[in-house]
């Protein structure tokens, strides 16, 4: 199995503020599908992502990626294990506002030490394929929401991560746009990369090939 | 270890340049405040230490002469064979000399120049009444100034050091008619006069030169019998005390009135008071000394106010050191956690590019060392070049380190508190 969570909780809050945002939630995906995910807000979706991303580690529970267990890594491994192996797109962009396309994109490779040379080749490249080169010296403010996405994903891709986890990426974006970055992702898990998709829309939802409904914490349904 | 990401740091700096160039700012004046405000603490301690040492626990008394009108007389005019004279001088002697309290004449006088003197020399000049210090003597202008007559114990126990030129030498306190008499003069007198200058003068009725040998440094007081207070010397002009060489009215008149003066003691008035006449009985019994106790109740201590003043000064200067000191790193920690509070979110991107926390901590503490250190290099420059004292210096140094190591502690705390994670789903 690619990844697996085994009887994971997640606990927000002490006392009278406790929030228990995910319930002995259990899940196993193979190398290269495209999960979705779906569910009310506040079902734990993106605190899912969260464990995905070893952004949070769990109250409870074992975050297996391919073999390892994450929680045994401590902070330096942890921002290593997401530098090497995942790539992360969300419905605001994420996007550094005072920064160019080319540094937004080159960020992740500055944490990789990756050398000027190789960084400018491997900008270039995704950017290139992301129709985007015409923009490298752009910022942010300067591009369309589809545009933003686009460079979002280029960054996510520039370290040819093995996993990529997407929170609505087509969130912020018209239907016409958003049907452009679907067909994006569905290239790039063509060519292998394994992708988790949290969203609200059915359609887009259909992209994947695992599909997973969430409640209160807890998966109730799998497909 | 990762590498600091100096381009991120800097990249912080020139996106808040306002905000930076405010804090730079307000770090460079802060620390150049408390270097300068350190400086003067430094001076005041000076002070006091040097006021401790100089009068101690020891008690000032006023002496002078109190020769009835009669003894007076017999001295001045009825002296024909000179032994009243001669016994007068040796009682001078004895009393300069003696071991068991310290006797320095102190003898306010005014001294009449030629010529027209600038206001400030004047005497009366700080009561703003010296209409009649300058007249008119045989067509030509002549001023009274401000004289001090002084023995050689007057410089040791009032510490009063000299700037340029010279102190008074064993020689200069002997007199000999015809000759130039050295004078030391106070520091408001250095813009008008310099070393050699000679000066017409008349001094107790005697017509005499003078001769400016030296200048005293600057905060030069003596205690003053007339003003019962310290007084600056910055406008008097100092004429030694002397022993004569020759017996004539101007002697006598001289070595009588060389009598008055201080006395620093460490016995009590009584005892004082006995000792002293005792000594001057033994040259006439009729003769009498007035001494006064700085402690009675119509005195005033004035020693013990300036102690306590000088000791007050010093602990103000403290306080107010501690004071910005603390206002600094107030509000230093507030202004630079507002800009990390404005960076939580670029820090979540960047930890979702693969930064972990110490990268996010050390791109904080590089911004607040950036700020802090080129604060302390503007401000040491600043002290440099004021002459302020490598105390100064060090202890702007020392805020500086302090400010860093407040700041490692503070933004250990609020980076690992702020919920980077929030930005993967932060609608919901």
């Amino acid at each position: 199995m690619f990844l697996t969570l085994e009887e994971i909780n997640v606990i927000y809050g002490k006392k009278e503020g406790r929030v228990h945002a995910l319930k002995d939630l259990c899940l196993g995906i193979e190398e290269g599908e495209f999960v979705t995910i779906m569910g009310k807000s506040g079902c734990g979706k993106s605190t899912l992502l969260n464990v995905l991303g070893a952004i949070r580690k769990p109250t409870k529970g074992i975050y297996k990626f391919k073999g390892k267990d994450i929680g045994e890594m401590r902070d330096a491994g942890l921002a290593k294990f997401r530098n090497k192996n995942l790539g992360f797109v969300l419905q605001n962009f994420a996007l550094l506002n005072d920064r160019s396309v080319y540094d937004n994109v080159s960020l992740p490779l500055k944490y990789m030490k990756t050398g000027a040379k190789e960084q400018r080749k491997r900008v270039g490249a995704i950017l290139k394929e992301m129709d985007l080169l015409n923009k490298i010296s752009k910022y942010p403010s300067e591009l369309s929401g589809g545009q933003k996405q686009r460079v979002a994903l280029a960054r996510a891709l520039v370290t040819k991560p093995k996993l990529l986890l997407a929170d609505e990426p087509t969130g912020s974006l018209d239907e016409e746009t958003g049907i452009q970055i679907m067909e994006l992702l569905r290239e790039i898990n063509e060519e292998g990369t394994t992708i988790v998709m949290v969203t609200h829309d059915k359609e887009f939802a259909n992209y994947g090939n695992h599909l997973i409904t969430m409640k209160d914490g807890r998966i109730i349904k799998e497909e | 270890m990762k590498m600091i990401h100096w381009e991120h740091i800097i990249e912080i700096g020139l996106k808040n340049a306002v905000m930076f160039s405010m804090l730079l700012i307000l770090i460079t004046i802060n620390f150049s405040l408390t270097g300068n405000i350190a400086k003067k603490n430094e001076e005041s301690q000076k002070v006091e230490n040097n006021y401790k040492s100089t009068y101690g626990e020891t008690t000032f008394y006023w002496m002078t002469e109190a020769l009835k009108d009669q003894e007076y007389y017999n001295y001045m005019e009825g002296d024909s064979n000179g032994s009243s004279y001669k016994k007068m001088t040796d009682l001078l002697n004895e009393l300069w000399n003696e071991k068991s309290f310290q006797f320095y004449t102190c003898n306010n006088q005014t001294l009449i120049l030629k010529g027209k003197m600038k206001d400030i020399f004047l005497e009366g000049y700080e009561d703003g009444d010296f209409s009649d210090a300058v007249k008119t003597e045989n067509g030509k202008d002549i001023s009274m100034v401000k004289s001090v007559q002084v023995s050689s114990g007057f410089f040791d126990c009032n510490n009063i050091q000299i700037n340029s030129g010279r102190a008074f030498s064993k020689e200069d306190y002997l007199y000999t008619e015809g000759k130039t008499i050295p004078v030391i003069m106070g520091k408001a007198y250095k813009d008008y006069y310099k070393i050699g200058d000679i000066l017409d003068a008349n001094f107790i009725m005697e017509d005499m030169k003078m001769e400016v040998v030296g200048f005293l440094e600057d905060k030069s007081f003596f205690l003053s019998y007339f003003e019962n207070d310290f007084v600056s010397l910055e406008r008097y002009i100092l004429i030694p005390a002397w022993n004569f060489s020759d017996k004539s009215e101007f002697s006598k008149m001289a070595t009588l009135t060389q009598l008055n003066g201080n006395i620093k003691a460490n016995q009590g008035y009584e005892e004082l008071s006995e000792q002293i006449n005792n000594i001057v009985k033994k040259y006439n019994s009729k003769w009498q000394m007035n001494i006064e106790d700085p402690n009675s109740d119509s005195g005033t201590n004035v020693v013990k106010k300036y102690q306590k003043m000088t000791s007050q000064v010093s602990n103000q200067f403290n306080i107010l050191v501690i004071l910005i000191m603390i206002f600094i790193v107030i509000s230093l920690v507030i202004n630079i956690f507002s800009i990390l509070e404005k960076y939580k979110y670029n820090f979540s991107v960047e930890l979702l590019c693969g930064a972990g926390f110490w990268d996010i901590y050390k791109e904080s503490m590089g911004f607040t060392i950036s700020l802090i250190l080129l604060g302390n290099l503007g401000s040491t420059l600043y002290l440099f070049i004021n002459d302020s004292g490598k105390n100064s210096i060090i202890l702007v140094d020392i805020l500086s380190i302090v400010i860093v190591a407040i700041m490692a502690v503070a933004s250990y705390i609020h980076i690992k508190r702020m919920n980077l994670g929030d930005i993967i789903g932060g609608e919901e």
